[in-house]
């Protein structure tokens, strides 16, 4: 029977040639100079480290038509991972107002840019809950950005004061719309830190959040692709029941984050 | 000295192959070991039955990248080490933090009827991981096969322990949907 004992040693099974990048980013091996990957991946990686400070503030009245609300305010959030508590301070959330109980849903993508757009590929061709683009270069930065992330959310996490916590991002301006049942935010957000001493400005990221009111469901398409491909993707996704129902006990807290993940 | 300059060193049963590993590849071992026992004591005598295993393994085997090589029976030693000496759940270093990570990845009890042959468990785990962006790669080898505490990832990264251990978190959900997908729990 898989235990977690079996999956700490099947990691020997891990190819030497990745187990080297780690060691030199470690700087555990004897060549700890970090090659220029390193470099650019740290910047991806600083990329969500620090934690939104938002100017902008949303029509309350706008969003609210839409059932989902967002707010900028000072706030400290306590997110518990598995056991551990991990203190954020954030100055944008978005929260739902849905049903207390809402039906497992996984998706299918029926667009993307180029055939070999997703990873792992067989991922995007069957029902997911999770699919992430690969990564993009960015020539004029000198660095790698994650195209585009989907993943699956649920009202029923953010009952009882629950929110959606906007990471490491400064909205622009909030587009509020209805695609047939479902309310649609769209945004670009500018990440709020620099990438590199120079305090070099990082490119924007672009987000659609899709919500479904009468069923709780909340998707998010992000990424670093353009808004038109993050559109494009969104309208292209096939979404169905899986058959559960997602509780909010089945949440270890009520708060979920919204980012654009490391590359 | 290059690696190939000690390989032939073990193979020409130099005593020499030792001491040149140890001055080159002795504070990676024992970091690794330390990791895992989070003792000195019982990390010195991990990288101690490295050299003895590397030399009874060399010839006939002539490793290209004596790092991983040397680092993967470290590890090994090291997690056997502990494993004699308590279970892992209670022993000290990462091992019990990085355990109860890992236990998440497994989504409760599985078929007691499937077995999982550790080699097609390992080749699952290379391509999971083989599938992931560089950045990605790095951190879940970083945590769970060099065991390094959140906190080292952390400051290495530039970033904070909350984002290091969400990230892992997310990571960790991924691997369990993928083993899932590959019928493995």
């Amino acid at each position: 029977m898989l235990n977690a004992d079996m999956l700490l040693d099947a990691m020997q099974g891990v190819r030497p040639e990745n187990v080297h990048k780690a060691e030199v980013f470690l700087g555990y091996g004897e060549a700890s100079q970090s090659p220029p990957y390193v470099r650019r991946r740290l910047w991806s990686t600083i990329l969500v480290a620090a934690i939104l400070i938002s100017l902008f503030t949303v029509s309350a009245y706008a969003l609210g038509l839409f059932q989902i609300s967002g707010r900028s305010s000072k706030e400290s959030f306590s997110v518990h991972f598995e056991e551990q508590s991990i203190q954020w301070d954030s100055e944008y959330v978005f929260t739902f107002a849905g049903p207390e109980e809402c039906p497992e849903v996984h998706f299918k993508t029926t667009w993307a840019p180029n055939d070999d757009y997703w990873y792992p590929a067989s991922w995007a061709a069957d029902w997911t809950q999770l699919l992430e683009g690969r990564e993009l270069y960015n020539e004029q930065f000198d660095i790698y950005m994650p195209s585009c992330v989907v993943d699956v959310l649920y009202a029923s996490q953010f009952v009882d004061g629950g929110a959606m916590l906007l990471l490491g991002f400064q909205p622009e301006d909030i587009h509020q719309e209805t695609w047939g049942e479902l309310q649609v935010l769209t945004f670009s957000a500018q990440a709020t830190h620099a990438i590199d001493a120079e305090q070099t400005e990082f490119p924007t990221g672009n987000f659609v959040i899709l919500f479904h009111p009468e069923q709780g469901w909340i998707i998010g398409v992000r990424g670093y692709d353009s808004m038109e491909n993050m559109e494009r993707i969104a309208r292209g996704l096939i979404v169905e029941p899986t058959g559960n129902t997602v509780r909010q006990s089945d949440f270890e807290n009520p708060y979920a984050f919204c980012d654009i993940y490391i590359g | 000295m290059e690696d190939s300059a000690i390989v032939n060193l073990y193979w020409q049963r130099s005593d020499q192959a030792i001491s040149e590993t140890d001055r080159k590849y002795g504070r990676y071992c024992h970091r690794i070991a330390y990791n895992i026992c989070a003792s000195n004591e019982d990390a010195e005598e991990c990288v101690n039955d490295t050299w003895l295993r590397a030399w009874n393994a060399m010839p006939t085997q002539r490793p290209s990248a004596l790092s991983g090589f040397l680092g993967a029976i470290t590890r090994n030693l090291a997690l056997d080490r502990c494993r004699a000496k308590h279970s892992l759940k209670r022993g000290g270093g990462e091992i019990p933090l990085a355990l109860d990570e890992l236990g998440g990845c497994v989504p409760g009890p599985s078929d007691p009827e499937r077995e999982i042959e550790a080699k097609e468990l390992a080749q699952a785990i290379d391509h999971f991981v083989d599938s992931l962006p560089e950045a990605d790669q790095i951190l879940f080898i970083s945590r769970y096969w060099f065991l390094a505490p959140v906190a080292e990832i952390a400051a290495k990264r530039g970033c904070t322990q909350g984002k290091v251990k969400v990230t892992l978190f997310r990571l960790r959900e991924k691997l369990k949907l993928y083993l899932q997908e590959e019928n493995l729990c």
